[in-house]
């Protein structure tokens, strides 16, 4: 009898060992990138898309209040300020990926900066940056993680109507 | 008959004996990287300009939070009401929050937002719930900054939301803790990029937090901070944020 529990207790403890290596935490779906046909030589462009019921929250300056509840902005050093959290598609329509816009003084000069990040799974996070909101496509990409560890070249955002963007990054490649 | 019967409850049960074995002895192993807050914390920012944000929240009135939300309803409640969740597989894992952050006085001097994805070497054996986790910190009238950072929850996972969840019953206490885990090989996170005032400085960041209490419907009273320890400006003029 004492050797069929110690026996069942082995199984167990094996049983309990397989189980947790085997328990997948991360449940990482795999998100290609969708490049376009190759244009200038020694670039990469990609297109992502968000649409108006892609925005997760969106408060400030000139920024439709969603959801409608959300707090505004009513600290004195963040006037004129916006910020929205969004879902990023790419362009077939899949989302593969999370984004923040934030628009503000870069300095006390009254021009108007915006800065985007990009969080795409396990591509990793893109930072982009539009030193004035006013010059339309006159973006840059700054930096990034994993795939777009030190990812340079243009970037742009186009607004539209129903309160999303057409996004275009043109990288450098290495 | 009875023999087989008496023989085959002892199974189970010593079945069940080797599986709770196996799982308190995860739970309680003391892995590494659990104690590294007070490995890392004493020497963050030795000869450098440190600058430090804050973001809380409470349960008796309003915080510096905006908008938080994740996969699912749980752990954390999402904020404000209506906040869609991130349940598409691509992003399920992850989380966005909106915040405003506070300087050492408690004003407020800037907007964050945090975004997460899941990180795929995330092991139970190993006691690490990671998250990749991206920081942009924006303080209206000197710039903004990318950072990044590995961040580890087990512990938060393990002894404060878990058995807060299971238990239907609030957690309460003062928990000090070091999030990040790397990417850099000293424990710290990196800047991604940098504009403004910050352009062309060179430096590392780490993310501690505060846990007060922690209710089964995922509201917290907390404080979490952004340290910045950024290499001397050589540039006399430059203006230190904000």
């Amino acid at each position: 009898m004492g050797r069929t529990f110690l026996i069942a207790v082995l199984a167990g403890a094996l049983a309990a060992v397989i189980g947790l290596a085997s328990f997948d935490l991360a449940g990482v779906s795999q998100q290609p990138a969708q490049l376009e046909p190759a244009g200038d030589a020694g670039t990469s462009t990609e297109r992502w898309m968000i649409e108006a019921r892609d925005r997760i929250a969106a408060t400030g300056d000139g920024l439709q209040p969603v959801p409608a509840g959300i707090a505004t902005l009513r600290d004195a050093r963040l006037a004129g300020l916006n910020v929205a959290t969004m879902k990023v598609r790419n362009v077939s329509g899949e989302v593969v990926g999370v984004a923040s816009r934030i628009t503000a003084n870069e300095q006390d000069l009254g021009v108007r900066a915006v800065w985007w990040t990009f969080v795409m799974g396990t591509r990793g996070t893109l930072a982009a940056y539009l030193p004035d909101q006013a010059v339309t496509g006159a973006g840059q990409l700054l930096g990034g993680t994993r795939s777009f560890d030190r990812a340079s070249g243009q970037f742009s955002e186009e607004r539209q109507a129903d309160g999303g963007y057409r996004l275009r990054l043109t990288r450098m490649k290495p | 008959m009875p023999s087989t019967f008496i023989r085959v409850l002892v199974a189970i049960g010593g079945f069940i004996v080797g599986v709770l074995l196996v799982l308190s002895g995860f739970y309680l192993y003391p892995f590494p990287h659990v104690s590294r807050t007070a490995r890392v914390m004493p020497d963050f920012g030795a000869g450098k300009d440190v600058e430090v944000y804050a973001l809380d929240g409470h349960l008796d009135r309003p915080g510096t939070t905006v908008s938080i939300t994740q996969g699912s309803e749980t752990p954390f409640a999402p904020q404000p009401s209506g906040v869609q969740l991130l349940s598409e597989p691509a992003i399920h894992g992850g989380l966005a929050l909106i915040t405003r952050l506070r300087d050492e006085r408690g004003e407020i001097v800037g907007i964050a937002t945090e975004l997460e994805s899941v990180h795929e070497d995330s092991r139970l054996l190993t006691g690490k719930l990671m998250t990749h986790t991206t920081w942009t910190v924006v303080l209206p009238g000197h710039g903004g900054l990318f950072l990044y950072q590995v961040e580890d929850n087990w512990w938060l996972a393990t002894r404060i939301v878990g058995p807060a969840l299971l238990t239907g019953r609030p957690w309460r206490g003062q928990w000090r803790n070091l999030n990040t885990l790397g990417p850099l090989p000293n424990g710290h996170g990196r800047i991604v990029a940098a504009t403004g005032d910050y352009a062309e400085r060179r430096g590392t960041f780490v993310e501690t937090a505060e846990m007060r209490e922690f209710t089964p419907t995922g509201k917290m009273d907390f404080t979490m901070e952004l340290r910045l320890a950024l290499e001397p400006s050589m540039d006399p003029n430059s203006t230190s944020a904000p």
